[in-house]
C-alpha cells in the first residue's frame, strides 16, 4: 500500500493543482478577528480555535475563488516564504480542514496538493478548547451521581471490556487470593487524554492497577542475582479508617542500559488512512525518532507497515545506522484501507531471522486500533501471537489516537504475546515508554510472574484486591506453569492493593450468610503467631525453563506503619487507587473524595523528581472540576 | 440552614424565612418564593416552606434580594427556580416518610438536581442559581478569585484546588480588599462587581474553613471596579512567580475554560472575552508559595 500511496501522489504533481481555486471556509462559523491572530467559533462542534498569524492569513484567503497560485505568489511576496510556500499553504490547508473549518469539497487535484504535506512542518499549530454541553440534570438519588459526560458527536468507535470490580472475599471462605502481575499502562494515559479534552473517562476505561503501575516508586531493587524483590506496608486505609490497606511493591533488576542483550526489533506499523491525524502517525515518527537515537551498534532494527498491503519497508538494520532508519521513517504516508495481508506474519518471520542471529526477538505493534492485519478472525490472531511466544518472540503494543482505540484487544493481544501495552498520547510519554523506560518496555526479566497470598483468617476477616480484575487466577494456575501470567522488564516496579478488614472489626462489606456444616477448628500456632498472611512469588527466568518460587511471611509487626508515618510510596499510591475509584464511580468508595487524593499525592511531591506526580495532581484537579459540571 | 429530622431538641431551630416576603402565617408548610435581582437577571426562588427556602437564600450574597416585587404586571422573572418535593415539615422539622419522592430543582421546568438528600440540593444549588444567571445576563461571569488592589480588579481564573483561594487569602493579608473567592461577575463595562460569599479555604486536613468577607475587608461600600489583570497561575512547590503575557486572543481562549456562559453562550461569551482581553492584560504562569510571591504578583499586574 505504501507504494501505491507514493504513485498516487507522483501521478498528480502538486504543481497540476496549482491553478486549482483555494476551498473555501464554511459560512457558519463566527470569526473574530484580532492583529495577528484569528478566533473561530464552530457552533457545530461547540469549539472555539486560535489561529496563529500565518493560518489566520490563509484562513481569510479561504474563499473559494482564489486560485491557489496566487496564494503562493502572495505567501512569497507579502510573507516572505520562499520555495517552501506551497507545502506551507498544503500544511495550514490541511490542518485547517482536520479542524473542520473549510467547506469539505475538495476535487482530486486539490486533494493531492494538500497531501503533499509533511506533517511534521514546525508550523505554529491552531489550539482548539471545547465549549462544556449544556448541563444536564444530575441525579444524586443513589449517592453517586450517575451522569457521564458524553464522548463528543464525532464517529467514535473505542471500545473498552467492562470491568466488574472485585469485591471483598470472607478469608474463612476464599483465604487464597492469586493474580498475574500487570505492568501496562494505558489505562493512565488514556485517562490522561480524556480530562485534558475536557471530559470524564468511560469508566471501564479506568484499570487502576494501570494508574498505580505507570508511577515509580522508591522500593529498593533486589539483591545480587535475584531478578526481583517483593516490599510490603501496611498501614490505616484513607478512605475507611477501620479498614487497612496493604501496600506489595514488586521491584526488578534494574540493567544498565549498556548492558542490555542485544535487541532485536520489528515494528509493525499501521499506516491506514485513519492513521492521518497529528496525533497518529507523525507521532509515532517521532517517538521512533526517539528511539533510534538510543540504539546501539549492536541492536537491530526493522519495520514493516500494513494497510492495503503489508511490506518490510525497513530490513533488519543496525543501530549504528541510524540515518538510514530515520530515512525509512520520513517515508512513511498514511492512506489506504487496514487490510494487511500478511503484515503480521511477516513481522514475526523477520523477528525469528533477526532472533536466530541473537538476542531476543519482539514485535512492536503500533496502530489506532485497526487489527486487520491478514488473519481471517481474532481467534486465529491470537493463536499466532500466543503460538510466536512459544517460540520466544513476544508482542507489545502501542495505542494511538482517538475515536478508534480498541482498548480491550490492544490489552489483550500484548497479554498474550507476553508483551506489554501503551498508549502514547504525547511525545513526552513517547519518551517515558521508548526512552525512559525502554529496559523495563523492551527486555523481560522475568516471565509469567504470579502471586499468591494465603490469608491468616485469625487475623483478617476479608479482604479486596483493588484492581487487576483481568488478571485473576485460580489458586491451582498459581504451580502450573503452562499457565500464562505476566512479564516484568528490566526496571519494571508493580504494585497491588489490597483493603483489609482486620478480625474483630465492624465490616460494612457484604459476606456470605454462615455455612451450617463447617466444623470450626482449633487456630494453629502459626496462626496465632501474628502472621497476617503468607505471601508467594513464582516467576520464571527469560528464556523459559522450569518456574523459581519465593516466599515471606507477612508479620504484622514488620509490615504495619503508624497512620502518621506511612511512606511517600504508600500515600502515592493510596492517592491513585482514590482517584482511579473515584473515576471508576467504584461501590467501595467509602470516604474517598478528590480532596482526598490531591491531598494523598500533594504530600508525595517531594519525591517526583520527573513531574509525574504534578502532572497527577493537575489531572486530579480537572477530574474535580468535570464531575462538578457533570 | 437546612432543616433537621424531627428531634425535639431542634424545636426551636423553625426560623422564620428571612427572605419573606410572601409567607405570613406560621404554618412551616406553607409556599414561599423569594425574589433576586443579580447580573442584570431578575430570578425567583420558590420552596414549598420558609425552612426550606431559607436553606437556598443562605447561598445567595445579601445585596441580591429584593423585598418588593410589581406583581401588577404579571411574572417579572427572567428564571424561575422552583424546589419540588421536599419532605413536609413537622412542629420541629422534616417528616420522614419511606414514600417521600426525591426532591427536585427546577430551573424553568427543566430538572436541574434530583437528589433523595434535601442537604445534596442545597450543595448544589449554588452552581445551578450561576449556571441560570450566566446563561441569561449579558455579564461575564468566570471561576475565579477577585481582589481589588488600589481601586482596579486582580482577576484569578482557576479551577477547584487550583489554589485560588489561598492566593486571594494571601493578597487580602497583603492589603488588597476581598471581592470574592469563587467567581468573577464583570458587567458590560468591563468592571468587576463584588460577590461577597465566605471564603473557602482547605485545611492541613483537606476541610474547608470558611471566612466571612468582612473579615477580610469587604464592605457594602465596595464598587464596582475596572480590571487591572487577568491572572492565570498554577501552583508548583517551590517555584518563583514566574508569568508570561498572552496575546488577546490567547487570553480569550483561555478565559474561556473558566467562563459560566461558555457552555450556554459561546459566541457572546467568545465577544465578551475578547473585548475585555483587548483592554487587560492575561498573564500565565507558575507561582510558589501564595505569601512569599504575592509582592511580585501585585507588582506583576499593577
Amino acid at each position: 500500500m505504501l507504494q501505491g500511496h507514493t504513485e498516487a501522489l507522483t501521478a498528480e504533481p502538486a504543481g497540476a493543482a496549482l491553478g486549482e481555486l483555494m476551498p473555501a471556509k464554511r459560512s457558519d462559523l463566527v470569526v473574530e478577528t484580532l492583529p495577528d491572530e484569528t478566533l473561530v467559533f464552530d457552533p457545530r462542534s461547540k469549539t472555539a480555535h486560535r489561529l496563529p498569524d500565518l493560518v489566520a492569513w490563509v484562513f481569510a484567503r479561504a474563499d473559494g475563488v482564489t486560485q491557489i497560485l496566487r496564494v503562493v505568489r502572495a505567501m512569497r511576496a507579502e510573507r516572505e516564504l520562499g520555495d517552501d510556500a506551497p507545502e506551507v499553504l498544503a500544511e495550514i490547508l490541511a490542518e485547517l480542514t482536520r479542524k473542520g473549518l473549510l467547506v469539505h469539497d475538495l476535487g482530486s487535484s486539490r486533494r493531492a496538493f494538500m497531501r503533499q504535506t509533511s506533517l511534521l512542518a514546525a508550523l505554529p499549530a491552531i489550539t482548539s478548547i471545547v465549549a462544556p454541553g449544556p448541563a444536564a440534570a444530575v441525579s444524586i438519588v443513589g449517592g453517586i451521581s450517575p451522569v457521564v459526560r458524553a464522548l463528543p458527536e464525532c464517529s467514535n468507535t473505542e471500545s473498552y471490556a467492562a470491568i466488574d470490580e472485585n469485591p471483598f472475599r470472607d478469608t474463612s471462605l476464599h483465604p487464597v487470593s492469586t493474580f498475574a502481575v500487570d505492568v501496562d499502562t494505558a489505562s493512565y494515559s488514556n485517562v490522561r487524554r480524556f480530562l485534558r479534552s475536557g471530559q470524564l473517562p468511560p469508566v471501564d476505561a479506568v484499570r487502576v492497577e494501570e494508574m498505580l503501575n505507570y508511577f515509580r516508586y522508591d522500593d529498593p531493587e533486589p539483591a545480587d542475582g535475584i531478578p526481583l524483590a517483593c516490599h510490603a506496608e501496611m498501614s490505616e486505609c484513607p478512605w475507611q479508617p477501620n479498614h487497612r490497606l496493604l501496600r506489595l511493591g514488586l521491584q526488578s533488576q534494574r540493567i544498565d542500559s549498556l548492558s542490555l542483550p542485544r535487541r532485536s526489533l520489528v515494528f509493525l506499523l499501521d499506516v491506514s488512512g485513519s492513521m492521518n491525524a497529528p496525533d497518529k502517525l507523525p507521532l509515532l515518527r517521532a517517538a521512533m525518532g526517539l528511539l533510534v537515537e538510543t540504539l546501539r551498534p549492536e541492536d537491530q532494527i526493522a519495520i514493516a507497515v500494513y494497510a492495503g498491503a503489508a511490506g518490510l519497508v525497513l530490513p533488519p538494520t543496525p543501530g549504528s545506522q541510524a540515518p538510514t532508519i530515520l530515512a525509512a521513517l520520513d517515508e512513511l504516508q498514511a492512506g489506504g484501507s487496514t487490510n494487511g495481508g500478511a503484515g503480521i506474519e511477516l513481522a514475526y518471520n523477520v523477528a525469528a531471522r533477526m532472533a536466530r542471529q541473537g538476542g531476543h526477538g519482539r514485535v512492536i505493534l503500533a496502530t489506532d486500533g485497526d487489527f486487520n492485519v491478514g488473519m481471517a478472525s481474532p481467534g486465529e490472531l491470537v493463536r499466532l501471537i500466543e503460538r510466536e511466544r512459544q517460540r520466544g518472540i513476544f508482542l507489545s503494543v502501542l495505542g494511538f489516537g482517538t475515536g478508534n482505540l480498541k482498548d480491550s484487544t490492544m490489552e489483550q493481544l500484548a497479554d498474550r504475546g507476553n508483551g506489554n501495552y501503551a498508549y502514547i498520547d504525547s511525545l513526552a510519554e513517547a519518551r517515558k515508554v521508548l526512552v525512559r523506560e525502554a529496559g523495563a518496555t523492551l527486555h523481560t526479566v522475568a516471565r509469567d510472574v504470579k502471586i499468591q497470598l494465603e490469608w491468616n483468617p485469625h487475623e483478617v476477616q476479608a479482604y479486596r484486591l483493588i484492581g487487576y480484575e483481568n488478571r485473576l487466577l485460580a489458586r491451582e494456575d498459581f504451580d502450573d506453569d503452562s499457565k500464562d501470567a505476566g512479564e516484568i522488564g528490566s526496571g519494571h516496579h508493580v504494585t497491588a492493593l489490597y483493603e483489609v478488614i482486620e478480625s474483630g472489626q465492624p465490616s460494612s462489606a457484604r459476606g456470605a450468610s454462615p455455612l451450617r456444616y463447617q466444623q470450626t477448628a482449633e487456630p494453629s500456632e502459626l496462626a496465632t503467631s501474628g502472621e497476617l498472611a503468607h505471601l508467594k512469588l513464582r516467576y520464571q527466568p527469560p528464556a523459559g525453563g522450569p518456574s523459581q518460587l519465593t516466599t515471606w511471611p507477612l508479620q504484622r509487626s514488620n509490615v504495619q506503619a503508624p497512620a502518621t508515618a506511612t511512606s511517600d510510596d504508600f500515600r502515592l499510591a493510596a492517592g491513585v487507587a482514590s482517584f482511579g475509584m473515584l473515576l471508576r464511580r467504584s461501590p467501595h468508595l467509602g470516604a474517598a473524595s478528590w480532596q482526598l487524593a490531591h491531598g494523598l499525592v500533594t504530600s508525595t511531591l517531594a519525591g517526583d523528581h520527573a513531574g509525574y506526580r504534578q502532572e497527577l495532581m493537575e489531572l486530579i484537579e480537572e477530574a474535580s472540576s468535570l464531575a462538578d459540571q457533570a | 440552614m437546612i432543616p433537621q429530622a424531627c428531634d425535639h431538641r431542634n424545636a426551636s431551630s423553625a426560623t422564620p424565612c428571612r427572605a419573606k416576603p410572601c409567607h405570613a402565617t406560621p404554618c412551616p408548610n406553607t409556599p414561599c418564593h423569594a425574589d433576586l435581582h443579580a447580573l442584570g437577571v431578575r430570578v425567583r426562588l420558590e420552596a414549598a416552606a420558609p425552612q426550606w427556602l431559607d436553606a437556598l437564600c443562605d447561598h445567595v450574597p445579601a445585596g441580591w434580594f429584593v423585598r418588593e416585587t410589581d406583581m401588577s404586571r404579571g411574572p417579572t422573572w427572567d428564571a424561575r427556580i422552583r424546589w419540588l418535593d421536599t419532605p413536609p415539615l413537622g412542629p420541629c422539622g422534616p417528616v420522614e416518610a419511606s414514600s417521600q419522592r426525591p426532591s427536585r430543582l427546577l430551573v424553568n421546568d427543566r430538572a436541574v438536581i434530583v437528589a433523595r438528600q434535601p442537604r445534596d440540593v442545597v450543595e448544589r444549588f449554588e452552581h445551578e442559581l450561576m449556571t441560570a444567571l450566566a446563561a441569561r445576563s449579558r455579564w461575564l461571569i468566570l471561576h475565579a478569585g477577585v481582589v481589588v488592589h488600589y481601586g482596579r480588579a486582580l482577576v484569578l481564573p482557576g479551577r477547584s484546588f487550583a489554589g485560588k483561594s489561598t492566593l486571594v487569602r494571601a493578597l487580602v493579608d497583603h492589603g488588597a480588599t476581598y471581592y470574592s473567592d469563587d467567581l468573577a461577575a464583570i458587567d458590560p463595562a468591563g468592571r468587576v462587581h463584588a460577590v461577597p460569599r465566605p471564603l473557602a479555604l482547605r485545611n492541613r486536613d483537606s476541610r474547608p474553613e470558611h471566612f466571612a468577607p468582612r473579615e477580610l475587608g469587604w464592605t457594602e461600600r465596595c464598587v464596582a471596579r475596572p480590571i487591572a489583570g487577568f491572572l492565570l497561575v498554577h501552583y508548583r512547590p517551590g517555584a518563583r512567580f514566574a508569568a508570561a503575557r498572552l496575546t488577546p486572543g490567547q487570553g480569550a481562549m483561555a478565559l474561556f475554560a473558566h467562563a459560566l456562559s461558555a457552555a450556554t453562550a459561546p459566541e457572546r461569551t467568545l465577544r465578551q472575552l475578547i473585548e475585555l482581553t483587548a483592554k487587560a492584560p492575561v498573564l500565565r504562569g507558575e507561582r510558589g508559595e501564595a505569601n512569599v510571591d504575592v509582592e511580585r504578583i501585585l507588582t506583576a499586574l499593577s
